[in-house]
């Protein structure tokens, strides 16, 4: 995720990379949200 | 709330402007790249929305009372320290991911019953520094989260740092304000 991440902020990420970031920030936050939820 | 991070990064490419300014003008290049968003990007945006609104909407009584199981503390903390790199590497392309910032504050200060205070601190500190750059609907988000950190019935006061603990209140009250 970090590696596409500096892609964006570079503006060099493909819409195929940035679809797939936003799938990975996406489950990144609800792992979070499993572990700090009863 | 109007999730569009990214739409707008090829506009202000070889654009020197700072976050602050870049954000204003960013419906007008919104609307300007709406065209080039895919559908599966459209829906993976939507997931994404809908995943910050539940986290958004947690309540005290949502929240385990503390995380034991020291694996699963580790395994935590990988997870906001790597959340927290990306939301500091992209948040000026991408300010809606903010919010991403502004829940590593509440939810890193869960860790602060057994003391992971650095994390808390760090991930405090970066959610007050990008709350402050964006727009005020994403800014009632911080209200949220913050109200969240106020309540949270482990949270102890003094273990934190006066400084961060004051900064994220008063951008709750001002989002409240406004």
């Amino acid at each position: 995720m970090l590696e596409i991440a500096e892609k964006i902020k570079n503006q060099t990420a493909t819409e195929e990379e940035v679809t797939e970031f936003t799938k990975s920030l996406t489950a990144l936050l609800s792992g979070i949200k499993q572990d700090i939820t009863k | 709330m109007n999730f569009n991070f990214f739409k707008k990064q090829e506009a202000v490419k070889s654009q020197e402007v700072n976050p602050a300014e870049e954000i204003k003008n960013t419906t007008e290049l919104e609307n300007s790249q709406e065209e080039e968003i895919s559908p599966e990007r459209v829906e993976a945006l939507k997931e994404y929305e809908n995943e910050v609104k539940e986290i958004a909407s947690l309540k005290e009584s949502d929240l385990k009372d503390e995380i034991e199981n020291p694996e699963e503390r580790v395994a935590l903390s990988e997870k906001l320290t790597l959340l927290q790199k990306i939301s500091e590497t992209v948040k000026d392309h991408a300010p809606e991911l903010a919010i991403a910032a502004v829940g590593i504050g509440a939810l890193a200060l869960a860790l602060t019953q057994e003391g992971n205070l650095d994390l808390a601190n760090s991930a405090a500190m970066s959610a007050e520094k990008v709350t402050s750059m964006i727009a005020s609907s994403v800014t009632a988000f911080a209200a949220v989260f913050s109200g969240l950190l106020w309540n949270y019935k482990n949270f102890s006061k003094e273990q934190a740092t006066k400084e961060n603990y004051s900064s994220i209140d008063n951008s709750s009250h001002e989002a409240l304000a406004a």
